[in-house]
């Protein structure tokens, strides 16, 4: 088995190995049976054979015996079957592959067409005219000698010479008849096809339906294992996992509640650490408060602004804890906003703060959201943006099946192999650490976390021409057609027309 | 401003009471300090301040009740001090009718800025015209969700506002018909904080009108006056 093969199909459903296993184990036992069995079937019918042969052989020879001579050509046509043939000849057979060549050529000689139609079936193995051949030359025949029947399998008084034509079921006798003739009598049956046909036939089916079963097994035990994938991934997004339907089957439902007893003792553990961490940010801010207030009392000029930038780094410090404790526990409900309003509103208001922001300015995008998580996202990444790069350039794109929102800067970017570890909470990189930039290394985390909570993603990318460009990928599933409530609803992107004032 | 304005901090921090009493007082204010509601209250008796500054988180009764309940009775100006940046403070904040907030950490030259802005509005400004506001303003084909800053079309989506814009819609809502002159625009919305830059109520008035305007260059909600100033004329009511 290839390695491909090995991965590609093998491996990928649990259907396939299931349908595979099953139909080796058939052919196994099939093949086994056939090997166990076929022999002593084969034994059986060659006897039974045999036994009417010689008995039917016995009966034509009684028959000539008591019928006038004239009767005789008669006699022997109407005992012919399509596998047996009976003549009489003057001299005694005394050469056994003589006599099995004649023998074979009585076979292949076809019944007259009056009897039932039919035709010798040893003609099948070779066609009248060709040059007589045993079938299986190479391995038939252990004695080419004629045996002598014992009394008790030959029902007449005088002695009779049986050989075996092949392996299978052909066979001659020779029987002295009274006045110094001999009965010849053959048979050979093919005993292929009716084995054959049946035989592949019910292994067919038998595949067909054992195929059948294991894929519905497979599906039924696959389910559940698909819906326990789902919820592992969700729960390790971070999102607020549903909870696993805890029936089926005692393994299945063992494991759902094994899952969901996991996932409640996650979900506790990180509610209590989220909760400590808003406590501590929390109570952090009275005391900030305090000395912030005393600063201002510090006569000495450089000390006191150096004390308040200090404190100033102190509450990011905090603010950024207090967001990360938040979104953590974000019980925001989903709402349909604009889009394109929602981080235009964003750059404005870190424009009026100063900041070098521009929004090139896009179509309306009503999308289902969670708005102040997806606001504070934006904002994180435009702070970024502007602390690290200078400025900030953000643009609203469609593309494809998602919705972008990137954001530019012009700084000296960041190394490949850091633009995914700087996602990880609380990593700063050198760089941003010596220049005192302030944060903590948490905006990241938390607009990560807010992206992927919303089906998204981000990620940073250093743009050709220099500068780190973050995009924060959103499904465009959300995106969706304003709820129509009003005739006057019009296609997005439209201003509605103007309603008639009111007096 | 010929009087020495009066200020109440109320605060159950002693500390925070203290230092902000003692800030103040250095920049020419004079300042009475209660550590609780019912302290305010009988300060209120014996005085009359110019403009409280009040800490939402007390113990007893907080301060969104107290502010609830002076609103009721009169229109001395309030800044409310919250501990949580959060939404639902905000929003409970200004539906009670306060002036302005600040959040713990606040930085006590923003809290001065703050308490002129207010007191500048208090004296020289038309008064607003509605009560306490309500949760949500209904004009034209939009209604204004004060507490998340969102415009809600007809259409159920959520217009999200800069505070810049925010700031100049509801100081528009609270006059409506009135024609506001630029300077006065400017005090009512940058002066609320002194940290936000100039940027010119011209400016905003245009960003505004792209939001709520079916056709903002054929502005029918904000009207521009010649010789200085905007009315809003759309007919405003609470939802």
């Amino acid at each position: 088995m290839t390695r491909i093969w090995d991965r590609s199909f093998w491996n990928r459903s649990l259907a396939s190995q299931l349908v595979g296993f099953m139909l080796v184990a058939l052919l196994l036992s099939q093949g086994l049976g056939f090997l166990i069995y076929s022999d002593e079937h084969g034994q059986a019918l060659r006897e039974t054979l045999k036994e009417e042969f010689l008995l039917r052989s016995a009966s034509v020879a009684r028959l000539l015996e008591t019928t006038p001579a004239i009767y005789h050509a008669e006699i022997l046509q109407a005992a012919d079957t399509s596998y047996t043939r009976f003549w009489v000849t003057t001299d005694a057979a005394d050469d056994v592959v003589t006599w099995r060549g004649s023998a074979w050529r009585q076979l292949k000689t076809p019944l007259p067409e009056n009897k039932d139609g039919e035709r010798a079936p040893a003609a099948d193995a070779q066609q009248p005219g060709e040059p007589l051949r045993f079938p299986g030359t190479d391995n038939m025949i252990a004695v080419d000698r004629w045996e002598e029947l014992a009394p008790s399998s030959w029902p007449l008084d005088r002695p009779a010479r049986f050989v075996r034509l092949d392996n299978e079921f052909g066979a001659g006798l020779v029987v002295p008849l009274q006045g110094g003739r001999w009965l010849n009598a053959a048979i050979a049956k093919s005993k292929k096809p009716a084995w054959m046909s049946q035989s592949a036939l019910s292994l067919a089916i038998s595949a067909v339906l054992l195929s059948l079963i294991a894929v519905l097994v497979a599906r039924r035990i696959a389910r559940p294992l698909r819906r326990l994938a789902r919820a592992a991934e969700a729960l390790g997004r971070g999102e607020a996992t549903v909870r696993l339907t805890e029936d089926g089957p005692d393994d299945t439902r063992r494991t759902a509640e094994a899952f969901n007893r996991m996932q409640d003792r996650l979900r506790r553990f990180v509610d209590d650490r989220t909760a400590m961490l808003a406590a501590i940010g929390h109570d952090l801010r009275t005391p900030i408060t305090t000395l912030r207030l005393r600063a201002e009392f510090v006569a000495d000029e450089e000390m006191r602004e150096k004390i308040l930038a200090t404190l100033d780094e102190m509450q990011v410090m905090t603010e950024a804890t207090l967001a990360f404790a938040r979104e953590d526990a974000a019980g925001e409900p989903t709402r349909l906003v604009d889009l394109a309003a929602l981080a235009e509103s964003v750059c404005d208001d870190l424009a009026d703060l100063g900041s070098d922001v521009q929004f090139s300015n896009g179509e309306r995008i009503p999308y289902r959201c969670r708005p102040a998580a997806l606001r504070r996202a934006i904002r994180n990444l435009v702070e970024n943006a502007v602390r690290y790069g200078e400025r900030a350039r953000v643009t609203l794109t469609i593309a494809g099946d998602s919705i972008e929102i990137g954001v530019d800067d012009d700084g000296g970017g960041i190394p490949e192999a850091e633009c995914e570890r700087v996602f990880a909470p609380f990593v700063r990189l050198e760089a941003s650490r010596s220049r005192s930039t302030g944060g903590v290394g948490l905006g990241l985390s938390v607009a990560r976390t807010i992206a992927r909570s919303h089906g998204g993603d981000i990620a940073l990318l250093n743009r050709p021409g220099g500068g780190l460009r973050a995009v924060l990928r959103l499904p465009q599933a959300a995106a969706v057609e304003p709820i129509a409530t009003h005739t006057r609803t019009t296609p997005r992107g439209q201003p509605a027309p103007r309603p008639v004032p009111q007096p | 401003m010929e009087t020495t304005p009066h200020i109440a901090i109320v605060d159950d921090h002693g500390e925070i009471r203290e230092l902000v009493a003692r800030y103040l007082g250095e920049h020419g204010y004079r300042v009475s300090s209660a550590d609780s509601a019912a302290a305010l209250r009988r300060l209120l008796q014996r005085s009359a301040p110019d403009l409280i500054v009040l800490d939402i988180m007390m113990p007893g009764e907080d301060g969104l009740s107290v502010c609830r309940d002076l609103r009721s009775s009169s229109n001395l100006p309030i800044i409310l001090l919250t501990a949580v940046a959060e939404d639902t403070d905000r929003i409970v904040g200004l539906e009670m009718g306060a002036d302005d907030y600040l959040t713990k950490p606040f930085n006590p030259r923003e809290l001065l800025a703050r308490i002129k802005a207010v007191l500048r509005r208090a004296n020289s400004l038309p008064p607003r015209q509605a009560g306490p506001r309500s949760r949500a303003i209904r004009f034209d084909r939009w209604t204004l969700e004060v507490g998340r800053r969102e415009l809600v079309s007809e259409d159920g989506v959520a217009v999200p506002l800069s505070t810049a814009e925010f700031r100049l819609l509801t100081v528009l809502i609270d006059h409506p018909g009135l024609v506001l002159t630029r300077d006065q625009l400017l005090d009512l919305t940058v002066g609320r904080t002194a940290d936000v830059y100039d940027r010119s109520i011209d400016n905003q008035v245009s960003r505004l009108r792209r939001k709520i305007e079916v056709d903002p260059r054929n502005p029918s909600l904000i009207k521009t006056h010649w010789g200085g100033g905007y009315s809003f004329v759309a007919e405003v009511t609470p939802a």
